[in-house]
């Protein structure tokens, strides 16, 4: 360990970073300390739009720059510490001290990683403390703390030893960035470039399900932080994707180790050590544009046999351009012409490695569609429900909390391995013929294991068997029993946040009551009726008058549960509209004194517009009235007023306002929104827009309807429209 | 002692040095010269452990140099490219060679920067180039190093400053029985401060000697004769030059001097006058008897 670790090199490498290293660490701070103040001043304005609780954040969200210490800062102190390896006399000084090799490598290496964990572990407390101050409105999860930051000092220290790797395989500053940038990306480029190609072009398989290392490309962080930049892939620090990290940061570290001992001196300032490693360099870089032509190919020749003059006219162009990258590159690289004949007969080199990708994707396309497990082969199946569509109704992981148990359960009925097998056997078949399938309303996510492999599937399956499954599934009680229970708000104070997706606000308080309601009326069902009621529902025969959206933590995940406020919940729903009514319609009185004086009388120079429209969800477009009075001349004459409605049918609709405003609401009502907005046009001012949610009995409503009919006589079937409202 | 046994090295398809032998001893100043890409600088990155030959062996006290740190400690190497730290001065770089240098003697390194009338805070870069090469010296005295190695050292200096280096590694021989080797493609540089010289040419060792052998052991004689005469009449003497213009011959001759003039003065010359030899002239006769042109292989 003592030959290894030289202290004098560590103090020397941490003294000459010391000037870039103190600046970054000014900037982070900075940083550090100004996103949790922005997110408290945030989410301040947010706390009594009827929201409750305390929102939960990672330390990813209060502290987004902690990603430059390993996307910028970790290679930068690497190209200027290692940066001798550029220039001869540097190169030859180093070289001549007396000093191993590996111990000048793995001590300078030191150096850079001491200011990368003060640099991690300095803005994090300085976020975290920060935050502290700011905790009334949200909390930063203590695990996502020690996840995040050990994410990152994982992911500088593999790109330090990425870096330090390509530094030691080449000689110039060009190619130090182009290796390193051919070791970070190339590998996760192609592999996901091509399982892509193959993926999309067999859509019983998702990408994003696929979870093994080398395919799914969240094991990797740091080509995981691009997917994010670009908004394809969420989240960046996992277990997994942490020790996967740390393992090929390992590894590139050895082999750096390795190739900086053997390492020529006399190779600084060349483009690479020896003409064989730039030839390797050449042909990798040539090979990432041929990812271009290869999809091309595979798209339209292999898995399609569908192409034109004009896509083989693109790929030939593609590959000239890649070739021209060939050489353009080589010829930076090593700033010479001289070598272009030689390196043109390497050529082949990058043609059979196209054959050879190509093939691969054949062979991978075949494999996956004949796996056809019959019923008696498949062991048992998860089925993941959050990603799956159900009646067209997408049900994202809106409610992963009730279907968190579900997921890895295995389900190993009979009845419904065999409607996934033959499923997935039609669903293969179909592809190999037609290359695309119908997902129709739904598909499940499953994972299918046989012979002790998992394999994940989406299959498309008509509504029968969809019920079946269902069926079956309700009646399972294991499975059942899995689903779990929505908490009372008491215990889940501290670690939750929920909000109401109503275009009513509604004061956290009484957010908090229809909770409370809910949890009590799920909580008197059995599990099978939670699964039919809450989960496995489409809601079709019911009205939905809103949704209370309710997000849960804990240490390790965040969950969701969408529980709808609808119409076979009659005492709740009851509530709800009472609550939009106190908080809507306090000065009912004065409001609708004020409407009936400007709505009536001619003078005052008020322009008036009404907008009457039902709000219980399903017919609101069928009560839409919009009743304008305005002054179109400048002289605001009482003669040049121009009304939508004439004056008999204004009158009427106060009167129907003033009855209606006495009305106590029921479920057997309906409720309108009623906005109410003047301009006064001698002072040119806008009044505030009044609100106004009354209940009127179902005669009323109709006639609404038939005001609304008069005018728009084409918008529905009006006396199907009355006859359901008797 | 120095060792190099039949050491090879190659770029590529290029044969920087071809089979070099030679030893150098404790506590002497060994000079080294050849043209540009004669393999002087090659040889020393080698001595030095900086690179790897593809044959042959380098040994410093019995011990292979290559990642060695043990012997590597012993050395104290000026390469004709420097390199300092980028924006530092003096005292920074003389911290980083003591982290590297367990001999370094920082209050030799005070000495010597104050000898040379330079600032040891200022940066390095706004030194002239003169001064780098100044800086460079210091910092290698300063690490009381067993071997020195100069590439091409003097070049940059002026002459007072050439005579001050120079009486400073004399004094570190003289003092501590150090060994230092001394390359340049000037002989002049060269001829007054070392014991030995070698000559370099092509990335092969030409020519090497003991300076004052060389001196001594080659002299001039110009002889005239009544009688008709050629180089023959002069059998038995070794001789590497013979030119005559009329009947004046010049002779340049290896052996012991006093002997020789007794054979020459038996011959009853009418004519007989013996010059010294400069050590250009020395090498030029050397180097023409192995087959070479002097001027090709050192040019002025």
């Amino acid at each position: 360990m003592n030959k290894l670790f030289d202290f004098a090199i560590i103090k020397d490498t941490i003294r000459r970073l010391k000037v870039l290293g103190i600046t970054l660490a000014v900037i982070l701070s900075i940083e550090a300390i100004a996103f949790p103040i922005l997110i408290y001043l945030m989410n301040t304005n947010a706390v009594d739009g009827g929201n409750v609780g305390v929102r939960n954040y990672t330390l990813y969200d209060v502290h987004p720059f902690i990603f430059l210490i390993y996307f910028a800062f970790a290679p930068i102190f690497t190209l200027v510490v290692f940066n001798f390896l550029n220039h001869r006399n540097a190169c030859d000084y180093f070289h001549a001290v007396p000093k191993k090799r590996s111990t000048i490598f793995v001590s300078m290496v030191t150096g850079i990683m001491f200011w990368i964990v003060l640099l991690t572990v300095g803005s994090t407390l300085i976020s975290v403390i920060t935050s502290l101050f700011m905790s009334s409105t949200y909390v930063v999860s203590s695990s996502s703390i020690l996840v995040v930051s050990i994410g990152v000092l994982v992911t500088s220290f593999y790109l330090v030893a990425t870096v330090s790797l390509a530094m030691s395989l080449t000689g110039n500053i060009f190619n130090n960035f182009v290796v390193s940038f051919m070791i970070l990306l190339i590998p996760r480029i192609v592999i996901t470039v091509t399982t892509a190609i193959v993926i999309g072009n067999i859509p019983i398989v998702r990408g994003d399900l696929m979870s093994l290392p080398f395919i799914d490309s969240s094991y990797n962080i740091y080509f995981s932080t691009y997917t994010t930049i670009l908004g394809l892939t969420n989240g960046l620090f996992s277990l997994k994707s942490i020790i996967y990290t740390l393992v090929l940061g390992f590894i590139y570290l050895i082999i750096a180790l390795f190739v900086f001992k053997k390492r020529k001196s006399e190779s600084a300032g060349l483009a690479a050590p020896t003409p064989a490693l730039q030839a390797a360099f050449r042909i990798i870089i040539c090979l990432v544009i041929c990812l271009a032509p290869i999809y091309l190919i595979a798209n339209s020749i292999i898995f399609d046999s569908n192409y034109s003059e004009i896509i083989v006219f693109l790929i030939v162009i593609l590959y000239v351009v890649a070739i021209v990258v060939y050489f353009v590159y080589d010829i930076i690289a090593t700033k010479s012409a001289k070598n272009l004949a030689k390196s043109a007969k390497q050529l082949l080199f990058v043609a059979i490695a196209n054959m050879l990708i190509l093939l691969f994707m054949y062979i991978g396309y075949n494999s996956i569609l004949n796996y056809q497990p019959t019923k008696d082969e498949i062991e048992y199946i998860n089925i993941d429900f959050c990603e799956s569509s159900l009646n067209g109704n997408y049900m994202s992981n809106d409610n992963s909390y009730f279907l968190t148990g579900t997921k890895n359960y295995k389900i190993t009925d009979d009845k419904i391995k065999e409607i996934i097998s033959d499923a997935l056997k039609e669903n293969c078949e179909y592809v190999r013929e037609y290359k695309y399938l119908d997902y129709d309303d739904h598909y499940l996510a499953v994972n299918i294991n046989s012979d002790g492999l998992s394999k994940q599937r989406i299959i498309t399956l008509d509504n029968e068997d969809l019920k079946t499954i269902i069926d079956r599934l309700t009646e399972d009680p294991d499975y059942v029993n899995n689903i779990k229970y929505i908490p009372k708000y008491d215990e889940i104070e501290d670690n939750s946040y929920i909000y109401i997706d109503s275009p009513y606000a509604l004061t956290g308080k009484q957010t908090k009551e229809l909770y409370n309601m809910i949890y009590d009326y799920y909580n008197s069902m059995s599990h099978k009726d939670l699964l039919k009621n809450a989960i496995f529902t489409n809601n079709e025969s019911q009205t939905v008058y809103t949704t209370i959206f309710v997000n849960i933590y804990d240490d390790k995940s965040s969950y969701t549960a969408s529980i709808p406020i609808k119409s076979d919940m009659p005492e709740i729903a009851e509530k709800y509209f009472t609550f939009l009514m106190e908080n809507e319609s306090k000065d009912i009185d004065k409001v609708i004194a004020e409407l009936k004086n400007d709505v009536l009388s001619d003078e005052g120079c008020k322009d008036i517009t009404l907008d009457i429209f039902g709000i219980m969800q399903y017919n609101v477009d069928q009560v839409s009235i919009t009743m304008k009075k305005t002054f179109n001349d400048f002289n605001y004459n009482p003669l040049n007023i121009s009304r939508d409605y004439s004056d008999e049918e204004m009158q009427s609709i106060i009167s129907f306002l003033e009855s209606a405003k006495d009305n106590k609401f029921n479920s057997d009502m309906q409720l309108i929104n009623v906005s109410y907005t003047s301009f006064d046009n001698v002072k040119s001012e806008s009044s505030e827009t009044k609100f106004l949610i009354l209940p009127i009995t179902n005669e009323q409503y109709k006639t609404l309807i038939q005001m609304t009919h008069d005018r728009n006589p084409y918008n529905y079937d009006l006396n199907e429209t009355i006859t359901s409202y008797d | 002692m120095i060792k190099a046994e039949n050491v090879t090295k190659k770029f590529n398809n290029f044969t920087a040095l071809n089979n070099i032998s030679c030893n150098i001893p404790k506590g002497s100043i060994y000079g080294m010269v050849g043209s540009n890409g004669a393999g002087k600088s090659t040889f020393l990155r080698i001595i030095t452990g900086v690179y790897k030959p593809e044959s042959g062996s380098i040994l410093i006290d019995d011990e292979a140099v290559y990642e060695n740190p043990k012997i590597k400690e012993k050395l104290a190497y000026v390469p004709d490219d420097l390199f300092f730290l980028s924006g530092s001065s003096m005292d920074k770089m003389a911290k980083f060679y003591k982290s590297y240098y367990k001999n370094f003697d920082m209050n030799r390194f005070m000495y010597l920067t104050d000898s040379f009338k330079l600032n040891p805070f200022a940066s390095i870069n706004t030194f002239s180039k003169g001064m780098k090469r100044q800086v460079a010296i210091i910092l290698a005295l300063s690490c009381q190093a067993d071997y020195y190695f100069f590439d091409e050292t003097f070049d940059g200096l002026d002459p007072v400053m050439r005579s001050l280096v120079k009486g400073l590694i004399c004094n570190d021989v003289i003092e501590r029985n150090a060994t230092a080797i001394i390359t340049s493609h000037s002989l002049r540089e060269l001829e007054d401060t070392c014991d030995q010289l070698a000559l370099l040419h092509n990335g092969g060792l030409v020519f090497e000697s003991d300076v004052q052998n060389l001196k001594t052991s080659l002299f001039k004689v110009q002889i005239a004769f009544n009688e008709d005469y050629d180089k023959n009449k002069f059998t038995g003497i070794e001789m590497l030059h013979f030119s005559k213009t009329a009947s004046v011959a010049s002779l340049i001759i290896r052996g012991d001097k006093d002997e020789t003039v007794n054979k020459l003065k038996a011959m009853n010359p009418i004519l007989l006058d013996v010059l010294p030899l400069s050590l250009e002239e020395v090498f030029t006769y050397e180097t023409e008897s192995l087959g070479y042109t002097f001027d090709n292989v050192l040019p002025l």
